[in-house]
């Protein structure tokens, strides 16, 4: 009898998810420790850009005319950080190991660093003394939390407040693969077969590894998840003020985090135009669509925003689109894209292998497969019980559209600039729509496989090698990479 | 799902998980800091290094050698041996087909552990065999006046209190030994609350843990 009550306990799909959540947690607070002091993706300047804001409003120190200095220097003392910053960075042998891929830290024998009493003494001051600070400028939510985060901990050493910025974007992470739970669900998928899902994202190696590290992407990456929850409970309840609220507060939040959430008005008025079409067939309140456009409406003119800068334009029509041609022709190559992917999933480059080389390869092949299931699917009069209906798939490739028009529109106008590739597009980028793309590449499979048996199968396997990826990149790279 | 599923999909995760510990335990070995990595005289290898060291632990298993160049495509064979102090008996031997270099340009060299090497003076001779149309492979040499330095000739030419950029690696007595000093040199630089203790429940409850969710999702 104890033993049938241990294991539908075990079975129960709260305690399933409760284990996921936690696991997930575990895994980002070890990658936070894997990876040292400001090596993430553009770290230093993220915590710089937050440590300024944690600055007191009486800025009574000198200051030291510098220019912000090159992106390249290998000394953190080139760069325009705080004076805490610097010192500690120097201090844990930054300028060793960032820089030098084959370098460690100087380890001691012991659990402290050689330089650790230094750094916990506080000698420095966590301030700025440039009048040219690098950081990111500008009002953001991100900063704001993780600044009030820093406030908090101001009596502690800089480790200390360092590392729980970083968990704190392990909370958000785990918050994301909280909604992205969510959206398996209820876009129709069964219970057990939205916990793999689930546990699938989870162990995207990529989505840990960012959200072990400080940036404001990871407030905006749950927050596209949010739109695309509230799109989601839009499709399957209709439009009304709960969903319309849920979408419109993720892209005023997404909005105040980063300027990629703004690609987010795009699916929002393709639902509008969706939800108005379809109330001509259906009783759907047209007052709140319309209530929800002005509310939209309001905020984007309130907000004070040039929404028109975002836009790529080159003096005139010819040029832009001389421009344009000269993007597609630099950017859309196969070695950028298989740059991107690689990137997106985690692959870090470090080591020569076969498992590296060819694990996107692998992923790729999975993907083309899915993809002729999901023409499959949108095409089939038969529907398949197990997978969600077609407005779920097509909502979900226009987000994937959307976020690609997006990053290339950016990547563009940055290209417009600078008249080369500077910002590129890095698989962190896609990210946000993270969700609906495991989505999209298992409900691709299930439609080939046609039974609930194979789909659940499949999945399973997908799990297993998500998470053999992720284990290997723990412990066959970023762990000999720093330690050994 | 049918038991036989469930088998199999089982035995696949534990055939992978099995792997992957395993290659973290084999190159779970800690460099000599005092031996520095650093990009000095650039040298190509034309004919063999000889590099005779003192070991300065128990436990010797690997040597991290830092290469000149990162294109030695379409790659080669090193040729890597460990002699005894006079060149003459091989201790241990490594022929390692490589198509490029490791992170940062390194390469890592790993062989069964030398038990009893602490004090021993070994001497090493690598040399490198490119493929056809394949490019020579360069090493770095520096200045280096440790006494654990105790001879290097590179090509047939003598390079007096010079050495290899390279680190001699070395193994604990057991792997508990081996997991507290991993656990020390992670736990450096970090705040207490992810230090020691605190670091060995996060990493084996994310591990426990996840082995319990495949069973329970598999089950």
């Amino acid at each position: 009898m104890q033993k049938v009550q241990i294991l539908s306990f075990i079975k129960n799909p709260k305690f399933i998810l409760a284990l996921i959540l936690v696991i997930f947690f575990l895994k980002g607070a070890f990658l936070t420790t894997l990876s040292p002091i400001f090596t993430g993706q553009d770290e230093a300047r993220h915590y710089s850009s937050l440590q300024y804001r944690a600055e007191p409003k009486d800025k009574n120190w000198e200051k030291i005319d510098r220019p912000v200095g090159s992106m390249k220097s290998i000394n953190i003392a080139d760069y325009n950080f705080s004076h805490e910053m610097i010192h500690a960075g120097e201090a844990a042998d930054y300028n060793v190991f960032r820089h030098q891929m084959y370098n460690t830290v100087n380890f001691s024998d012991g659990y402290n660093g050689i330089n650790e009493a230094e750094i916990n003494h506080q000698l420095w001051k966590p301030y700025n003394y440039f009048k040219q600070p690098d950081i990111v400028s500008g009002k953001n939510l991100y900063y704001f939390l993780a600044t009030s985060l820093e406030k908090i901990l101001s009596g502690s050493d800089i480790l200390v407040r360092f590392f729980s910025n970083r968990i704190l974007s392990t909370v958000f992470g785990t918050i994301g693969i909280f909604l992205a739970y969510l959206i398996f669900k209820n876009i129709g998928i069964k219970e057990k077969e939205s916990l793999i899902l689930t546990a699938i994202t989870a162990f995207q190696p990529k989505y840990a590894m960012y959200f072990a590290s400080i940036n404001y992407d990871v407030l905006l990456i749950p927050l596209f998840f949010l739109f695309t929850l509230g799109a989601v409970f839009s499709l399957r309840n209709g439009f009304n003020w709960k969903n319309g609220s849920l979408m419109l507060l993720a892209i005023g939040l997404g909005f105040f985090t980063k300027a990629t959430a703004l690609i987010l008005i795009l699916p929002f008025f393709g639902l509008v135009v969706y939800f108005i079409y379809s109330s001509y067939k259906k009783k759907i309140n047209l007052k709140i669509i319309l209530l929800a456009i002005i509310i939209f409406v309001i905020i984007a003119y309130f907000s004070n925003y040039n929404f028109i800068s975002i836009l790529p334009f080159k003096n005139n029509v010819s040029e832009t689109f001389h421009s344009f041609g000269s993007y597609l022709s630099e950017s859309l190559t196969l070695g950028r894209f298989a740059l991107s992917s690689r990137t997106y999933w985690g692959s870090l480059g470090w080591f020569s292998n076969a498992i590296d080389q060819n694990f996107t390869n692998f992923v790729w092949t999975i993907q083309t497969i899915s993809v002729v299931g999901i023409i499959f699917l949108l095409f089939s009069k038969k529907k398949l019980d197990f997978l969600p209906e077609k407005k779920y798939v097509v909502f979900m490739i226009g987000m994937i559209f959307a976020l690609q028009l997006g990053i290339r529109m950016a990547d563009w106008k940055v290209f417009m600039g600078a008249g080369e590739l500077e910002l590129g597009t890095p698989g962190r980028y896609f990210l946000p729509n993270l969700v609906s793309h495991i989505a999209l590449v298992f409900i691709g499979l299930g439609a080939l496989l046609r039974k609930e048996n194979y789909f659940r199968n499949a999945l399973l396997a997908g799990l297993i090698v998500m998470i053999s990826f992720s284990m290997y990149l723990i412990f066959n790279i970023i762990l000999p990479r720093y330690y050994l | 799902m049918l038991y036989k599923d469930k088998i199999i999909l089982s035995v696949i995760f534990l055939g992978l998980s099995i792997l992957i510990f395993f290659r973290l335990e084999k190159t779970l070995s800690f460099p000599d800091q005092s031996w520095s990595l650093i990009e000095g005289e650039k040298i190509k290898i034309t004919s063999e290094i000889v590099q005779k060291f003192e070991a300065d632990h128990n436990g010797l298993t690997r040597i991290k050698i830092l290469f000149g160049n990162s294109d030695v495509s379409p790659g080669g064979t090193f040729d890597f041996k460990i002699y005894d102090e006079n060149c003459q008996d091989i201790i241990r031997e490594i022929n390692l087909d490589i198509t490029s270099l490791d992170s940062g340009n390194t390469t890592d060299f790993v062989f069964p552990k030398i038990s009893d090497s602490k004090n021993k003076i070994f001497c090493l001779k690598l040399s490198y065999e490119q493929k056809k149309g394949g490019k020579k492979a360069n090493v770095f040499i520096n200045e280096n006046r440790m006494v654990q330095n105790k001879f290097f000739s590179i090509n047939g030419e003598e390079k007096a209190s010079q050495s290899l950029s390279m680190r001699p690696a070395y193994r604990n007595e057991n792997l508990w030994q081996d997991s507290v000093e991993l656990n020390q040199r992670m736990s450096q630089y970090k705040p207490l609350f992810l230090k020691h203790y605190f670091l060995s429940i996060i990493i084996f409850g994310f591990i426990i843990l996840s082995i319990l969710l495949v069973a329970i999702l598999i089950i």
